[in-house]
């Protein structure tokens, strides 16, 4: 397996191409835009796409889709529906699947506010808006943060530290080395602050 | 995590490397001559590994370095010069006294690496992560540092000279004897600098 990575120059988001050993069928991840440099790795090495994974619909992983959509026949699968876009599957739930020759795990983290998933193809693992080289995923501070690095930190423990983890933006990491560095993920964890509550409408007629 | 077994060296009082008996001080010295006639003889290196070994004195001058993997490996007086270095991995590994000269560096990981006496110079080392990494007695000079991450590295008596800092991260970093000579600093987060100074007039 190889894979190829791609910077999508207007939001400094990051696709990946999952390739075969030689000519064949391709997997595109977020594919956040379809330029000629991304067109070039796909018909430089002979490949068709035939799956886009997308680990969270927003138009920094999804933009390039219409246009790659008109060139390959490929299925398109999301957590979420996409505007304008034909889902073949919403993966609303963690799974395993086939796909091109890959064996693909789906991974959801509920309840981290991020609505996405991860994906794990051999030893690659994407992590789309989850998490990115030491750092947490971009969501507000407090009970939702929290919660985030607690869920992180129980799926990265219980995956193979030897694993190349691909995020959505930054550089690439291993999962080895953001157990070992990211402290944003490894300040002490700690039990997530209840919610705030809803007042009730009927607490505010005095 | 994988648990870490002592290594197996007597008096040595070190953790062995993930997966091998051995610490770092004490890998085999795999890949002897015949690694570098094959190196000297291709153009690129792609999808290769090198883990947990120990090279020295090898070069990698001049090629083209896609998806390889140095982790956990320890580099002694290797140089990477005049190359260009995609998706490659050196997490958790030994640099010393290497030498990455006019290369062009894209997407890379170093995180928890040691750099020690090691130099990059007049290239490109963009969207890198030297997380956690320790950065001993050697310097980037005039680089493009554009999106790279320090974060939580140890920097030591480094240069970081004549480069560009934009969007660079240097938080939660420690630095002793850094030199950030015409770099532009205010560009990068995680630095501390001085407060801006004003003049009124009277």
């Amino acid at each position: 397996m190889r894979v190829f990575g791609h910077v999508c120059v207007n939001e400094f988001s990051n696709s990946f191409v999952i390739a075969p050993d030689g000519p064949g069928e391709a997997i595109i991840v977020d594919p956040g835009t379809m330029d000629v440099d991304l067109l070039r790795i796909i018909e430089g090495n002979e490949l068709r796409v035939r799956y886009v994974l997308i680990t969270r619909a927003v138009p920094a992983h999804t933009d390039g889709l219409k246009t790659l959509l008109r060139v390959y026949d490929a299925e398109v699968l999301a957590p979420t529906e996409i505007e304008d876009i034909s889902v073949s599957g919403c993966l609303d739930e963690s799974c395993s699947m086939e796909l091109s020759g890959f064996v693909t795990h789906v991974i959801h983290l509920p309840g981290t506010w991020i609505e996405g998933v991860f994906y794990q193809v051999g030893s690659a693992l994407f992590a789309g808006d989850f998490l990115s080289a030491g750092r947490l995923g971009d969501v507000p501070q407090g009970y939702v943060r929290t919660r985030l690095r607690n869920s992180l930190l129980e799926l990265l423990n219980n995956l193979s530290p030897d694993l190349y983890l691909f995020p959505g933006y930054g550089p690439p990491t291993t999962v080895e080395t953001e157990l070992k560095t990211n402290r944003e993920l490894l300040e002490e964890p700690r039990e997530p602050e209840p919610q705030p509550r809803l007042v009730d409408d009927r607490e505010w007629e005095l | 995590m994988r648990a870490r077994e002592p290594c197996s060296h007597d008096n040595c009082g070190n953790a062995a490397v993930t997966g091998a008996s051995e610490c770092a001080d004490h890998l085999p010295r795999r890949y002897p001559q015949q690694l570098a006639s094959l190196i000297a003889e291709t153009h690129e290196l792609l999808w290769s590994s090198f883990e947990r070994v120990s090279l020295s004195g090898l070069s990698f001058a001049g090629l083209a370095l896609y998806g390889v993997t140095f982790r956990e490996a320890r580099l002694e007086e290797c140089d990477f010069s005049d190359s260009v270095l995609s998706y490659c991995f050196f997490d958790s590994a030994t640099l010393r006294s290497c030498s990455f000269a006019r290369i062009h560096v894209r997407s890379c990981s170093f995180g928890a690496a040691e750099l020690i006496d090691t130099n990059f110079s007049e290239g490109n080392v963009i969207q890198t992560s030297f997380n956690g990494a320790l950065l001993q007695s050697g310097g980037i000079e005039m680089c493009d540092l554009l999106h790279t991450r320090f974060l939580s590295a140890r920097l030591n008596e480094t240069r970081v000279e004549d480069c560009n800092l934009k969007a660079c991260d240097f938080s939660r970093s420690t630095r002793t004897a850094v030199s950030f000579r015409y770099s532009n600093v205010e560009d990068a987060t995680g630095l501390d600098t001085d407060p801006p100074t004003f003049t009124t007039r009277e």
